[in-house]
């Protein structure tokens, strides 16, 4: 009869457990997706490069425009910027690095520790009171836990991350969006006043009517392609733009991330880079 | 006289307008200008805009000069981060919480308040003490 009633009472023992272990879990477990897609799209848009290259070979482009005795200058130049290419190749792997851990820490995937719970399951059967049932329940009632106490210990190093690295990460992404809008801007404007000022004294030289219609639709051709240098630097540097927005924001709510403004607020951020990011995948 | 990066990038604007503004007045005086004299012009148009685009890259260059402190610093705080994340996988962390986790299980399903109160306790400090 006693036997029975303990029985009766580890049954009820088990089922309260499992109740409070999930309970537990679900204080645990907090709602960072919105962080983790915010992530992954800065992520993604920090890796496009090639307005780097454009930069680079910008002045090489521009010998074709210009008279001979300017081409030492244009190699000499071309050289100086080869010289930034890494330091600036190291500006977008840098945030696209930060971004990509800033995304694991607030990543809703199981850490998974099957093995070890099973295990522990195990021997606390072989070991101590526990059936067959309850070996079952007591993993998964462990693995809930296990669950909840690594959620919180992530989240406290997310809270921390943004925390300490917000003032240089606005740093880093303000300058390369100087970098962007001014230095790749100017260089953009500069190639046009370039192609324009050839065909234009091309033009102004030649009396071959047809030749000149012929002139002119190559100057078309070069300057669309200036054009579409444009945008994607206009929509590169709103790209970060909302990449150091939404970390602010972030950054600004910190101590507590999983509530429902900020994760509205951030998915806005996202929706936004989304946006900008494929403005400039269309541009070039 | 030190130059900002923001000086810089004004200089190259400056540089510009000015090889445009050259270049204006030589088209609009094409046929009063000898042709020495237009190719005068138009050799200085090319040195001021080849200006600006030195300025441009000089400007460039200062801004990651001018970056750079801010660069290391977000650079130690990602490797910091990575090094959580391993954490977050490493056996012995696991271990830890688990080994709180089954004394807080085991506590629970005996109904043994002060056990609970003390495995807790250890679960809370596994999950929040850095290995």
């Amino acid at each position: 009869m006693r036997k029975m009633r303990l029985r009766s009472d580890r049954r009820y023992g088990v089922a309260g457990l499992l109740l409070f272990a999930l309970l537990v879990g679900a204080a645990g477990c907090a709602n960072l997706a919105a962080i983790q897609d915010f992530a992954a799209v800065s992520s993604e848009s920090a890796a496009y490069t090639k307005l780097v290259g454009e930069y680079v070979e910008s002045p090489i482009r521009q010998k074709r425009y210009q008279p001979p005795a300017e081409h030492p200058r244009l190699d000499r130049m071309a050289a100086d910027r080869a010289a930034q290419r890494e330091a600036l190749l190291l500006r977008h792997r840098l945030i696209r690095e930060y971004m990509d851990v800033l995304g694991q820490l607030a990543a809703d995937e199981a850490v998974v520790y099957d093995r070890e719970v099973n295990a522990l399951g195990r021997a606390a059967r072989e070991a101590t009171f526990l059936n067959a049932q309850e070996t079952d329940a007591f993993a998964a009632v462990t693995r809930v836990l296990l669950r909840a106490a690594a959620d919180g210990w992530r989240r406290r190093q997310l809270a921390e991350l943004i925390e300490g690295a917000n003032a240089p990460f606005q740093t880093v992404t303000t300058s390369l969006r100087v970098i962007v809008v001014q230095g790749f801007g100017g260089d953009a404007q500069n190639e046009r006043v370039a192609i324009d000022r050839f065909y234009r004294t091309v033009v102004a030289e030649s009396r071959d009517r047809a030749g000149i219609t012929a002139v002119q639709e190559w100057q078309e051709v070069r300057l669309a392609g200036v054009s579409a240098r444009d945008e994607a630097i206009k929509a590169y540097g709103d790209v970060l733009e909302k990449i150091a927005q939404g970390h602010q924001r972030l950054y600004e709510g910190r101590g507590d991330l999983s509530a429902s403004a900020l994760r509205a607020d951030i998915k806005g951020y996202a929706r936004d880079l989304r946006g900008a990011f494929e403005r400039l995948r269309d541009a070039l | 006289m030190k130059v900002s990066s923001a000086d810089a990038f004004e200089l190259s604007k400056w540089f510009r307008e000015l090889s445009v503004t050259l270049g204006n007045y030589r088209y609009e005086n094409w046929a009063k200008l000898k042709k020495s004299e237009r190719d005068a012009i138009e050799s200085a148009e090319w040195s001021l805009l080849n200006s600006a685009s030195d300025m441009t890259t000089i400007a460039v260059g200062l801004v990651l000069d001018e970056s750079e402190a801010s660069f290391e610093k977000l650079k130690a705080a990602t490797r910091k981060a990575k090094g959580a994340v391993k954490r977050l996988k490493t056996v012995r962390k696991v271990v830890d919480m688990a080994t709180a986790a089954v004394g807080l299980a085991a506590a629970v399903l005996a109904k043994d308040v002060g056990a609970i109160g003390k495995n807790a306790k250890s679960l809370f400090e596994a999950a929040t003490v850095d290995v």
